[in-house]
């Protein structure tokens, strides 16, 4: 098994059970092929730091999986042919993972690499917002 | 150190009487910043970290500045080039 993350950039102005609907098909694919997703975190509304497709905020989702890699393909078309999706990227974190170990470490890891920048960026994306 | 002073970059300069020879100042060099702190490691998703090793213009910030060590600088430039292509990170400051 491999360690991917994947993270995708789309409009600001998607409703948010659109958001919700592509989440659940990414992750339903990864699933699919015998992966196991790790994290499917929302970061929220985020301003860019140039405009991409004239757009200056942007919803960023952050996905954290484990898969054989089959799925990668597949996953970049949908993304691709999505005009929703402004921007993504897939980063190999791992060639070869112990399952059962990453899925104990699993929440530590979570903690240690998320709760500090993300839930500031949440807060200031809020106060944005206002 | 003592080497250093030894080696004058202008060696004709210091043979004129008068004229103090230019002495290279030298600071302590720091230890880079992410083998110090073991937990933190350049990482893309977080650009207010990376932040701190670019310009206001959005360039990367050199080695000789930053005072990071060679592996993580590179590191820290693989981050900053990925924070980049997902619009963390500015390529250039823009005008809005």
């Amino acid at each position: 098994m491999r360690e991917y993350e994947i993270l995708y950039l789309l409009a600001p102005d998607l409703p948010q059970n659109k958001v919700e609907e592509l989440n659940q098909k990414v992750s339903d694919l990864i699933t699919k092929q015998g992966g196991q997703v790790l994290t499917l975190f929302n970061w929220g509304r985020r301003k860019l730091a140039y405009r991409v497709a004239k757009h200056d905020y942007g919803v960023y989702v952050y996905v954290n999986f484990l898969q054989s890699g089959s799925v990668i393909a597949e996953l970049e078309r949908i993304l691709k042919y999505d005009d929703r999706v402004l921007k993504f990227m897939t980063v190999k974190l791992d060639e070869a993972v112990n399952v059962e170990e990453r899925l104990k470490t699993k929440r530590e890891l979570l903690l240690s690499s998320y709760d500090e920048e993300v839930a500031p960026v949440q807060a200031e994306a809020a106060a944005e917002a206002v | 150190m003592e080497h250093e002073r030894e080696r004058p970059r202008m060696g004709h300069r210091s043979q004129e009487g008068g004229n103090k020879p230019k002495r290279k100042v030298f600071t302590s060099r720091k230890a880079c910043r992410f083998c110090t702190d073991k937990e933190s490691k350049p990482n893309y998703k977080h650009p207010k970290m990376l932040a701190m090793y670019i310009s206001e213009r959005g360039r990367i910030i050199p080695r000789r500045i930053s005072g990071l060590c060679a592996m993580h600088q590179r590191r820290l430039t693989t981050s900053i080039k990925q924070a980049r292509t997902m619009a963390l990170l500015p390529f250039t400051a823009t005008q809005r």
